[in-house]
């Protein structure tokens, strides 16, 4: 990234280098953010319908780790630019987090909410909130667990995020 | 010699920021000669940087446990370290410098891989305040979410949920920590393993 200048970006898409600046007036620091947005955007949409056909929340949340973390660990430009230049992604990546982690709070709830022995008195809102919280930070730092196994998922699913719903 | 060297290590950093920052400023600031400076890191900056982080580090830890020590039962204890953890963090101008201007510095730490490492290291250090509570894999696995929460909320704030703030935290715990353990002696030990 520190070698790809707004002129080669331009190049490739077969745009003037004018063209790119209005619409990026930020220039490259503005282009990188955007292309995060988008390709985040782009990673929760695929997910929206890989789990569309989950039966319950357990369901949601094991898909939503295995495919998360799939999404991340072999993303090839992310992990190259992970490696090679984190100090120009992260601080982008972090200004996307509230955003990222309402849109899948947002595509939690409904799954809460269709939990019928949820805790009594629970709020959705905050729970949708937690759990996609701990969704992320799972699928980026999963630790030894081997999220690409489905019941590793599946057994964290039933010990850290479950049970914040439904009693155990 | 370390010691005064390490506070003005710090007040430099929370002025000028950690790549601006020399030994020579350092050892002006501390009031001592550049060569007794160099005398106490022959390693220069890196060696100077790495000693204050690492001071700073084992103060917020002893901070989470003294936080810890004197409270009556699990959920207490966990609000009082994760409190006592961020006002101490707050309280280091340092920090609040190279956040705001430097945080390619700090990100690589508390994200992806670095994240792991982070976890793995806080969750081992931390485990042992709340092992009167917990079997040694229970408080592991307890230690190890609340650095979580602790990352997640540090670095996108939630307003209903001040980390500084003891019945906040108190609140956080009790939802979303505590229903995940299950207790000594009984047959599920919260491994996720």
């Amino acid at each position: 990234m520190g070698k790809t200048a707004v002129d080669d970006i331009a190049q490739e898409a077969r745009l003037s280098r004018a063209t790119v600046y209005r619409h990026f007036p930020g220039g490259k620091d503005q282009l990188i953010r955007d292309a995060v947005m988008w390709e985040t955007a782009h990673v929760v949409e695929q997910l929206r319908e890989t789990v569309a056909e989950a039966a319950d929340l357990e369901e949601v949340l094991v898909e939503t780790l295995s495919f998360g973390h799939r999404a991340v660990s072999t993303h090839e430009v992310l992990q190259k630019v992970l490696q090679t230049e984190p100090e120009r992604i992260l601080p982008a990546l972090l200004s996307e987090t509230p955003w990222l982690v309402e849109l899948l709070a947002t595509h939690l709830r409904p799954a809460i909410a269709a939990t019928s022995d949820r805790r009594p008195g629970l709020d959705i809102d905050a729970a949708g909130a937690h759990l996609a919280r701990l969704v992320l930070s799972f699928i980026t730092a999963p630790g030894d667990r081997d999220l690409d196994d489905p019941e590793v998922a599946r057994s964290l699913v039933r010990t850290q995020f479950l049970p914040v719903v439904v009693p155990g | 010699m370390p010691e005064l060297l390490h506070d003005a290590a710090l007040a430099c950093i929370s002025r000028y920021g950690v790549a601006k920052t020399n030994l020579d400023d350092v050892a002006a600031e501390a009031g001592v000669s550049r060569a007794s400076a160099y005398r106490a890191y022959p390693g220069g900056k890196q060696a100077l940087l790495e000693s204050v982080f690492a001071a700073e580090v084992a103060g917020v830890v002893q901070s989470i446990h003294d936080a810890i020590g004197p409270a009556d039962d699990l959920g207490r204890g966990l609000a009082a370290g994760i409190t006592a953890a961020a006002r101490r963090i707050a309280s280091i101008e340092a920090v609040r410098f190279v956040l705001r201007y430097e945080p390619e510095l700090v990100l690589p730490h508390l994200s992806f891989a670095g994240l792991d490492r982070f976890l793995s290291t806080a969750s081992a250090a931390l485990a042992p305040a709340i092992t009167r509570w917990l079997d040694p894999s229970t408080a592991r696995h307890t230690a190890e979410l609340c650095v979580r929460l602790f990352v997640s909320h540090w670095g996108n704030p939630d307003p209903r949920v001040r980390l500084t703030d003891p019945d906040q935290t108190l609140q956080l715990v009790e939802d979303f920590v505590l229903p995940t353990i299950t207790r000594k002696g009984s047959s599920n030990h919260g491994n996720d393993h």
